[in-house]
């Protein structure tokens, strides 16, 4: 049974796959540090969990569950005038197969400035008022190996911050459409970090040119809503708990370092308490970099997920067929 | 006088025993449910699995692990004489609630189990011209929170369990068919425990008509074969498991209610490629997540540390033996 996850490895293969390498070879302040020959090995790691206590029988639910991979890239050519990469990918019971993508620092930044936030509002019918429902950060236009051509990326990066940005369209009952921006995400929260630059309201963002690094806190706390749908009208829960964390670290000459996200929430509804962690590492220098003790975003893991009982929604919970086949 | 009501004790004493020993005698009067309509139950499941592989030539590894733990509070709504259903009101760790409706029918159940709790499979090996086991389950599926404690009945079904002369699976080669009964199967492996019986060769199995615990415990270590086969050859190569144990009880009330079942698995397996190693723990109890984790479960916190110790003593009995 634990062996058919290996032939789904549903999340880390899906990853893997959209993530593959893409390269350019326009001119750039930086030299790259990836050539034909180069190999790289990667340590994926990816886990969740979550906690349930229903709020009247006190009936308890926990589920834990964590895929680690290491999956090696081994290039072998870099096509300049198409601006591609083909790397033969290696993993762990899987096998070896040829993978390529291009892509340059211009259009991967764009790609990840247009969607890196996913910020969701609804109207809230029974409290008449707009309220967050969603925040997440995608990171599947992740790349392993990218030019380091880093003025044109932080550039593009740089439209992350603009405030005015709207992020959000609501509509209400009465016809009424109101247009969330960042400004205005940012200043009802109760606190983030971008770039090092701390939650000061109405502060303006910029990045540096020169950057191959990128991080990103909010703390949602008691301002984004679990919506359970009802009958007539949906209910909205806070979240006593809500942070994200968001960190993608290149080397100078453009191999991806270090990625790394966490989501932490907890969030009582009229049922139950629910707490969940999620958290998602890829690390260059495979198990042994995320072992190292140097490494603090592992040991921030490791403090996150070992004492903290992880939680399966319901959905995810696969008890013993036998089990499944009484409920 | 101390000494009088020693005596008066101790005859009271064994009075007891003699009274509950007759209760469970066969052909005595039925057992008496203990379940009700409007009895209130909770079970608690946990599902425990780690998965890794570690590649002997691209140094390179993969882990999986989960761990599920849940809560189920069934209140019984009705049951229907009939049809031999209870319908439960469950609710879930979730706050979700819903409607079941399990059969309770002894007779349907121990018949189920008796026909499904093994699974062998055997393939012909041609390069070593032998048969080889490359898979096996032993289970007990569709676990029932509830059944009718017609325990005669029940352990009458189960018996064929213990039938060493039942073929177990039927292997073609070479124009000739090999039927592989329960019995070539228990005399081949490292050791086996069924129903508290040990790996004595040609030991008849019985089954109590009173029992309502059956556990059993198999050692297949270096008998059964991991397969792998080349695409492009067309050759299946086969690789001894080092470690395969496999371990499953299923107990209930003498008034039928579920108490606890139990399922390990425990392999490790060293191919030309990789190492692979897997363990896996299915387990169920009556009174919740906290039975699982407390002393009260003694039985099955020790039976999991006797385990590993019983098969390595049993090893090392064979081997005594061959010597």
């Amino acid at each position: 049974m634990i062996r058919n996850h290996l032939t789904k490895l549903s999340f880390i293969s899906i990853l893997i796959t959209i993530l593959m390498i893409n390269s350019s070879l326009h001119s750039s302040a930086a030299t790259r540090d990836w050539y034909v020959g180069t190999s790289v090995k990667y340590a994926l790691i990816w886990s969740e969990s979550i906690t349930t206590i229903t709020t009247i029988d006190a009936l308890e639910g926990f589920g834990y569950c964590s895929e680690e991979m290491e999956i090696r890239f081994d290039i072998i050519s870099i096509d300049s005038i198409n601006h591609e990469l083909v790397a033969n990918m290696t993993i762990a019971g899987i096998g070896t197969g040829e993978s390529d993508g291009y892509t340059d620092a211009g259009v991967i930044s764009g790609l990840l400035a247009d969607s890196l936030f996913d910020i969701d509002y609804r109207w809230d019918k029974k409290g008449d008022r707009l309220v967050l429902t969603d925040f997440d950060m995608h990171y599947f236009d992740m790349v392993f190996f990218i030019e380091p051509d880093w003025e044109i990326f932080n550039t593009n990066m740089g439209r992350l911050l603009d405030r005015t940005q709207i992020v959000d369209i609501v509509t209400d009952g009465l016809w009424t459409t109101y247009e969330i921006t960042l400004g205005d995400f940012l200043d009802s929260i109760v606190s983030y970090d971008i770039m090092g630059v701390r939650d000061t309201v109405d502060s303006q963002f910029t990045l540096s040119n020169s950057s191959t690094k990128w991080s990103f806190s909010f703390d949602l706390s008691n301002v984004i809503y679990k919506r359970e749908c009802g009958t007539h009208v949906d209910s909205y829960f806070p979240y006593s708990t809500y942070t994200v964390s968001y960190t993608l670290d290149f080397t100078e000459g453009g191999t991806l370092n270090l990625f790394e996200y966490n989501i932490i929430t907890e969030v009582t509804t009229d049922d139950a308490v629910e707490e969940e962690v999620y958290s998602v590492i890829i690390q260059k220098g495979g198990f042994e970099a995320v072992e190292t003790p140097s490494n603090f975003s592992y040991s921030l893991l490791s403090l996150m997920i070992l004492p903290v009982l992880l939680y399966f929604s319901k959905k995810k919970k696969r008890p013993k067929p036998g089990v499944i086949k009484n409920a | 006088m101390l000494k009088k009501k020693f005596v008066h004790t101790t005859i009271t004493c064994a009075l007891l025993t003699v009274l509950s020993v007759s209760l469970i005698l066969p052909g005595s009067a039925a057992i008496v449910r203990d379940w009700y309509e409007d009895d209130v139950y909770v079970f608690g499941m946990v599902m425990n699995g780690e998965f890794s592989y570690t590649s002997l030539s691209e140094d390179l590894s993969y882990k999986f692990e989960i761990i599920e733990e849940e809560e189920r509070m069934y209140t019984i709504t009705n049951i229907f004489e009939s049809t031999k259903e209870v319908e439960v009101e469950a609710k879930y760790d979730s706050g979700n609630e819903n409607t079941l409706t399990f059969h309770f029918d002894a007779d349907l159940m121990s018949t189920y189990y008796a026909s499904n709790f093994f699974y062998h499979n055997y393939r012909w090996d041609e390069e070593n011209s032998r048969n080889i086991l490359v898979e096996f389950q032993a289970d007990f599926e569709n676990i029932r929170y509830f059944v009718e404690p017609d325990w005669e009945l029940f352990n009458t079904n189960l018996e064929v369990l213990g039938d060493r002369t039942q073929v177990v699976d039927t292997v073609t080669h070479d124009y000739t068919t090999d039927e592989i009964t329960l019995g070539d199967f228990l005399d081949a492996i490292p050791s086996y425990k069924i129903m508290g019986i040990s790996d004595t060769e040609q030991t008849p199995f019985s089954i109590s008509n009173s029992s309502t615990k059956w556990s059993m415990t198999f050692d297949l270590s270096n008998y059964i074969y991991e397969i792998e086969y080349d695409y492009i050859e067309d050759i299946y190569s086969y690789f001894p498991y080092s470690k395969y144990l496999v371990n499953v009880a299923l107990e209930y009330s003498d008034g039928g209610t579920l108490i606890a079942y139990d399922y390990t698995l425990s392999y490790e397996v060293t191919t030309d490629e990789s190492l692979i190693k897997c363990e896996e723990e299915h387990r169920i109890r009556k009174g919740g997540s906290s039975a699982i984790r407390t002393p009260i479960n003694f039985s099955y916190t020790l039976l999991s540390l006797l385990i590993v110790p019983t098969v390595i003593l049993y090893n090392k009995k064979k081997r005594n033996k061959m010597n």
